[in-house]
């Protein structure tokens, strides 16, 4: 009998599903946990299960391969009849890690790891992807970004990486003595309506890059800031076209699909709508921190 | 900024290349490389008005030159001849400098 574990985060609910007796490293997921009785009441996004299936083996034909940062995962995407045949490796030049395939209305996600050694990564990204595709059309975003809050309210770091995100977060924390970092790597952004008003939440996650930072805690969104390495500090409110371009290249998902891509835009636009963008041009120093605060609590 | 002679952008054809998407954002638009075809277009294109709907007039590939756009603009907006085909030109010209034209 396989065993069924389920999670809930930013508000969705999915399940992996391991083998009988097999002793994984989900301790990231362990916050997020929540009863089988509970879960089973609400709608569930997706279960990933862990198989011996040769998926890979399936009929399919290459879209394309995201290899376009070094230190990042590369992404083969596949088409297949009825849905997508994913292939990951760790880096643009090593080989396939993991095959996940998920069908097009998500009841499917199987995933078949090659390299048992790498098991972590396989789950965590094969989990991370399969979140990111089926959550879009909820206007939920699953941001390559830092995190910290500071009086209730959540600040975003977006950058390509090296940029210093996680820097810029660590100069909050010292800059400011009351402020947290609730994720370190991939927060989720969801836009959500409250009392017929428009409200944007940032939360914490099961994955959070490097950094061990996996909070089941959520806030209301106070910035969204895209950072610049300089030698001074200095923050702008960002126009709309930039705005979108650096949320569209800073959120996960299937972005050669148009399904997903109307959904990425229709969450985005409204996003940048509601919260504008500033970019910092910035210092790895609490002046930084200090700069950034100031420009974006302004708005 | 100088602009091509004349005769070179009056009598040549042109075509929108595939694969982009036109955007609606806030009072402006953006053209975005969203297919296959343009996976590598890692670029954005932002559009006025005007310029999104003369887009929107080639957008499915049909030939078109200079003149044909300063008509498109004749029919919708109250500017002179003269003024329709500099604006067309310009257009032509950003558009090809921009790669989203051939």
């Amino acid at each position: 009998m396989a065993e069924r574990r389920y999670y809930r985060v930013a508000e969705h609910v999915f399940a992996i599903q391991l083998p009988e007796g097999c002793d994984l490293p989900l301790g990231n997921y362990e916050p997020f946990l929540i009863p089988e009785q509970e879960a089973l009441t609400l709608d569930c996004r997706f279960c990933l299960q862990l198989t011996d299936d040769k998926i890979e083996d399936m009929p399919h034909h290459n879209l394309f391969t995201d290899a376009t940062e070094t230190d990042m995962p590369r992404i083969e995407v596949n088409k297949t009849d009825n849905g997508w045949l994913i292939a990951v490796s760790m880096y643009k030049e090593t080989p396939t890690v993991f095959y996940l395939f998920i069908s097009a209305d998500y009841s499917d996600v199987r995933m078949h790891v090659l390299q048992q050694n790498k098991m972590s990564f396989a789950i965590n990204n094969a989990a991370m992807l399969t979140y990111a595709f089926s959550t879009v059309q909820y206007h939920t975003l699953e941001m390559h970004a830092a995190v910290v809050v500071k009086d209730d309210r959540g600040y975003l770091f977006l950058g390509k990486s090296g940029t210093g995100k996680s820097t810029h977060a660590r100069q909050w924390l010292k800059a400011f003595s009351d402020a947290w970092l609730l994720n370190d790597d991939n927060p989720i952004l969801r836009l959500q309506e409250e009392d017929g008003k428009p409200v944007l939440r940032v939360y914490g996650s099961p994955w959070s890059g490097k950094t061990p930072c996996y909070i089941n805690r959520q806030a209301v969104v106070g910035g969204i800031v895209k950072l610049d390495q300089a030698p001074h500090n200095e923050a702008q409110p960002l126009r709309l076209p930039e705005a979108y371009a650096y949320m569209l290249s800073s959120a996960s998902g299937l972005k050669i699909d148009p399904v997903a891509m109307d959904a990425l835009y229709d969450t985005i636009s409204q996003m940048i709508t509601l919260q504008p963008l500033y970019h910092l041009d910035c210092l790895p120093d609490t002046d930084a921190a200090q700069v950034c605060f100031k420009a974006v609590k302004q708005q | 900024m100088t602009f091509p002679q004349k005769h070179t952008i009056d009598k040549s054809t042109m075509k929108a290349k595939q694969g982009f998407k036109l955007r609606p954002l806030g009072n402006e638009f953006i053209l975005v490389g969203e297919s296959i075809e343009q996976i590598n277009f890692n670029k954005m294109i932002t559009m006025n008005e005007t310029a999104a709907y003369l887009w929107k007039k080639v957008a499915d590939g049909t030939d078109f030159d200079a003149k044909r756009l300063a008509d498109y603009l004749l029919e919708e907006y109250e500017v002179s001849e003269e003024q329709a085909l500099q604006d067309a030109q310009n257009t032509c010209e950003a558009w090809q400098n921009a790669g989203i034209i051939e």
